[in-house]
């Protein structure tokens, strides 16, 4: 341990032999920011399991900022963080913090695994100092050597680059902490920009997490606001983020903040016009995201169609692959709508970013994403500069909560793509082929799914928790304010549930009693989820139609409930939604002429709406006679139908 | 919604009675001072087609006919809400043939009173304004079907307390439903009517299952996957103003409206294509002075005949096995002055209550020549 003067304020820097690979100036402003990170990470893969944990981490913040000021001898300058990590390992030595470099281009990383010595590592060597000039992450020859054992370990690490910090984007913590001498160096309008951007984002893609999260949300944004890192602002990353971290002293102040810059970015996300900040939004929130890590595993694994889970409230995300179509929509359509929403936002983030590993990987599904992704590429670097917001003033819960659970997802992504996608950086086009994106897709999902989530949660522990951290020192009044405003929001919140467990609630369409778990349960009971009662329905439906035959009505009915149950919700669906109909209904249209008829009228009016091409047409056919016992009708159809196709691609041509 | 055929006209009825049966008045009891919404025969249990339960203010009784035209009380319940008044009783069944009595009212409430224990076995709880009818199903006593004030129709099984289906939505009733009738052979059809002047047939059909499920649900009641059955197979315009009574006869239906007739009709259905379908008036029986709604008319097992009051107290019987329609007799007392808001026949037609909106029930006896 050794003790330096940085720019006035007294930090304790702790050498790593880890450290050996990373520069020299780079440690220096790595040693800012890996404190805060990895509290931050094990702060959030501590509240996973623990969701007052965050609660109880934001007092000892508050409580260690106090003791800091009056008693500063032989102690880090930052001890609020000590208190947590001694909290953390006192109480809960599962984390393991390591801290690498996966690119040369992307500066530092940290990693987030299982044990507390690594932790403590780098916790130690962090100071608070310049927040706006060193990336959040370094790579430590430690990590090198771990990246290169297996594929899962660099997903670890790709999750974590998203939580970095953008470069100048991140110029907050100038007011807030009191030990950056350089905030004058940070641009403060390029973080408020990304900020607010970030919180934009945050607040139109979590509004539900946004509520129930934390005093702790704030920093969060903070967290999102650093961009993964990038090559030459891997510096400005770690110290804007530092800097977030310190805006971000005050909860409610930074709660409001945040939900304000939130919304904002999460209208640019959608967007796609600035990556670095939906990036940059996304830290994961550990209390409520436990369904959302859930998601967000679900997410990484597929790896695809963030764009598409986003406007969806539901786990059809898989639909554009075609390997997904049966297993993952299935797989994942217990998750909940919430968490649907919440990766798919970071999953939008992410591929605008100009991350060029994942590009691909994030664009898989759609091809228009990628086109946009291109695009947010090239723009990307300038926007991370430019676009970190001083998340520090965003206090809104709402916003914080976004913020964790995004940069959760936006890291995940990320690692991946550099590590797992590295062959497919180079060969999967932006072209739009969307099978293409879908195998190099699935490789994506295979391989990354479960080291991504892991680490994701955990990295978005740790910026939630590093976050606070810093924006305590730098704001006493803000914090007690914030404080008192979060104790009076948990007195209300207790008040609330305990006027509810009085009271009877009656079912809003049954009008039956409901019982508490019911009513607490999160469970949506009004949509029908019944398959038996969801078919019965659509049969009666179609049967109260006037004028349609009734073979047609049968043809419309089978149709209708495949299509509910496979989910085809997507133009890019039909043709696989095609086949697999032929392929389920077989029998049916043998043996029944009309009901063959209306799967050709059908067919032919798809290929009218270009859904489907004459080649896939063919297909559907030929699935028919594959097996066909007779020979004699099926070979005319055919006939009529290679006529047919013979015709269409003509009139193609 | 179907069409009345043209070409065939309906025939009325004379009012001038045939008097081939005549009834005197045997009995004459006071219940209270609340009026009387409702009398009904026991039709289930053959042990107990001469008890009769009343209706009325907070309280349901039932009654004993004996020979004679004495008339004993047998049990008597109050609802501890005063307020409570209820519209509509019916007899059912537990599963092991004990006799049920289920009431409702203005609160919306059902209460399924197991007259053997004395006890309330089941309150139903859902209907979101007060009942206006409950009927039994014949063919399986432990389903009820309750028409209410707030537009829908529900179906319960009054052994496990469930509510099984809803009959509302987009094609159900569009004001209050006033009456419910069970179909006497086809165990899923029934026939609603209400304010909204129209006539539904329902099908619970392809709900079956859920049905079935009830019987056998042993979670919380409120749990139930109940079902909505938001169309009828058939509605019918038949009447231009509030239907207040409806009942099957046979595959025809005889319900009244408040212009002072009863109409029996034929609903004609399309084979799978509901919504379509015609309806065809066959014959009209006039009931002066009945012009008021909610008047009930009721009729005896074997559907011979059928007894209505009217608001002068006076009770007319018709005969439906005839056509052109034959007015039995008309009954009438100079005391029996108050609306007459349901009658009921016994299982052979012998006896006729009445009850009063003054709380009188006034039994009549057929006169055996």
């Amino acid at each position: 341990m050794a003790r330096k003067s940085i720019r006035g304020k007294e930090v304790v820097v702790v050498s790593d032999n880890d450290d050996d690979d990373v520069d020299v100036d780079l440690d220096e402003n790595i040693i800012k920011y890996i404190k805060p990170v990895s509290v931050y990470k094990s702060l959030e893969a501590r509240s996973k399991y623990n969701p007052y944990f965050l609660r109880r981490s934001l007092r000892y913040i508050i409580q260690a900022k106090k003791k800091k000021r009056s008693n500063s001898s032989g102690k880090i300058r930052f001890n609020y963080r000590d208190g947590l990590q001694l909290h953390l390992k006192s109480s809960h030595d599962a984390f393991n913090f390591d801290f690498y470099r996966a690119e040369e281009d992307h500066g530092p990383e940290v990693d987030v695994s299982v044990k507390s010595d690594t932790l403590k590592y780098g916790v130690l060597k962090n100071d608070v100092g310049n927040p706006q000039l060193s990336p959040l992450t370094f790579c430590s020859k430690h990590r090198n050597q771990r990246s290169q054992r297996d594929d899962s370990n660099n997903v670890k690490q790709l999750n974590v680059l998203l939580m970095e910090l953008d470069l100048d984007d991140l110029p907050r913590g100038t007011e807030n902490d009191p030990t950056h001498v350089n905030d004058d160096n940070v641009s403060s309008p390029p973080r408020a920009h990304s900020s607010e951007q970030t919180s934009d984002i945050l607040s139109t893609t979590q509004p539900a997490i946004g509520e129930s999260s934390e005093p702790k949300v704030p920093y969060l944004n903070d967290d999102n606001v650093s961009s993964p890192p990038r090559a030459h602002s891997s510096e400005k990353n770690l110290s804007t983020r530092v800097n977030d971290d310190d805006d971000v002293s005050s909860p409610p102040r930074a709660h409001s903040l945040e939900k304000n810059e939130s919304t904002h970015k999460a209208s640019n996300i959608l967007t796609t016009t600035q990556p670095s900040i939906a990036e940059s939004s996304k830290p994961k929130v550990p209390r409520i995201s436990r369904r959302k890590q859930l998601y967000a595993k679900r997410f990484k694994a597929r790896g695809t169609q963030p764009a598409i889970a986003e406007s969806s409230s539901e786990p059809k995300v898989p639909h554009v692959n075609d390997d997904n179509v049966s297993s993952t929509p299935k797989a994942h359509s217990s998750e909940k709508a919430n968490d649907i929403l919440t990766t798919t936002q970071p999953a939008i983030a992410e591929s605008s970013e100009p991350k060029v590993p994942h590009v691909n990987d994030d664009n898989v599904s759609s091809t228009p994403r990628a086109h946009s992704s291109r695009k947010n590429k090239s723009t990307r670097k300038n926007d991370d500069n430019v676009s970190s917001p001083p998340r520090t003033r965003s206090s809104k819960k709402a916003s914080n909560i976004l913020t964790t659970t995004q940069p959760a997802i936006a890291e995940s992504s990320e690692p991946k793509a550099a590590h797992v996608n590295d062959d497919n950086v180079s060969s999967t086009p932006r072209a739009r082929s969307s099978e293409k994106n879908k195998s190099t897709q699935k490789n994506d999902n295979n391989v990354s799914l479960p080291p991504k989530t892991r680490s994701s949660k955990k990295t978005s522990d740790i910026l939630t928790t590093t976050q606070p951290a810093k924006a305590e020192p730098s704001e006493p009044k803000v914090t007690r304010a914030s404080r008192r405003k979060e104790l009076y929001e948990e007195r209300c919140e207790a008040k609330r549930l305990e006027g509810l467990k009085s009271r009877q609630f009656y079912h809003s369409q049954t009008m039956q009693p409901m019982t508490i778990e019911q009513v607490m349960s999160n469970e949506d009971s009004e949509n029908e989820t019944d398959d038996f009662a969801l078919d019965l329905n659509e049969r009666l439906r179609l049967e109260r139609l006037v004028g349609v035959s009734k073979e047609e009505k049968r043809y419309m009915y089978l149709w209708n409930i495949f299509v509910r149950k496979q989910r085809v919700i997507a133009d890019g669906h039909v043709p696989w939604a095609c086949e697999e109909f032929a392929k389920l209904h077989k029998e049916e249209m043998k043996n029944s002429s009309s009901f063959d008829w209306w799967w050709r009228m059908f067919r032919i009016k798809l290929w009218n709406q270009g859904l489907i091409c004459a080649n896939t047409f063919h297909k559907c056919t030929t699935i028919l006679l594959s097996n066909s016992d007779e020979e004699g009708p099926s070979t005319s159809g055919s006939d009529a139908n290679a006529n047919k196709q013979q015709s269409m691609e003509v009139d193609a041509e | 919604m179907s069409k009345i055929t043209l070409g065939n006209e309906s025939i009325v009825g004379s009012l001038t009675p045939s008097n081939k049966k005549s009834y005197k008045v045997t009995n004459r009891i006071q219940e209270g001072k609340k009026p009387l919404y409702a009398v009904v025969f026991n039709f289930l249990d053959a042990r107990f087609f001469d008890v009769f339960v009343t209706a009325g203010g907070n309280r349901i009784t039932l009654y004993n006919c004996l020979g004679d035209g004495a008339i004993s009380a047998l049990q008597s319940y109050a609802d501890e809400d005063k307020e409570e008044s209820f519209y509509t009783v019916s007899w059912a069944c537990g599963v092991n043939g004990n006799p049920y009595v289920a009431a409702g009212g203005v609160k919306g409430i059902i209460r399924v009173i197991d007259v053997n224990t004395e006890t309330i076995h089941k309150s139903l709880v859902g209907h979101g304004d007060s009942v206006n009818e409950i009927r039994t199903q014949p063919l399986k006593p432990q389903l009820v079907i309750t028409a209410s004030k707030d537009e829908s129709v529900r179906l319960w099984n009054v052994e496990t307390g469930i509510c099984i289906l809803i009959f509302a939505g987009a094609g159900g009733h569009r004001y209050e439903v006033l009456s419910v009738d069970f179909h006497p052979s086809d165990i899923y059809r029934f026939a609603s009517c209400g304010m909204d002047t129209t006539v539904k047939i329902w099908s619970m059909k392809e709900f079956w299952t859920y049905v079935e499920k009830s019987f056998t649900w042993t979670d919380d009641p409120s749990k139930f996957p109940t079902k909505f059955v938001q169309f009828p197979v058939f509605t019918a315009s038949v009447h231009t103003n509030y239907v207040d009574c409806n009942r099957w006869f046979g595959d025809f239906i005889l319900s009244k409206s408040v212009d002072n007739e009863i109409l029996l009709w034929e609903p004609q259905l399309k084979e799978n294509s509901p919504g379509e379908g015609t309806s065809d008036v066959l014959l009209r029986y006039p009931v002066p002075m009945c012009d008021i709604w909610f008047i009930k008319f009721s009729c005896d097992l074997h559907l011979s005949s059928v007894a209505i009051g009217n608001q002068d107290g006076k009770i007319y019987v018709w005969d439906l096995k005839t056509c052109p329609p034959v007015l039995i007799t008309k009954l009438s007392h100079n005391q029996s002055k108050m609306v007459i808001r349901q009658t009921a026949m016994s299982v052979d037609g012998s006896t006729i209550l009445a009850c009063c909106e003054d709380g009188t029930i006034w039994r009549w006896d057929v006169i055996t020549k």
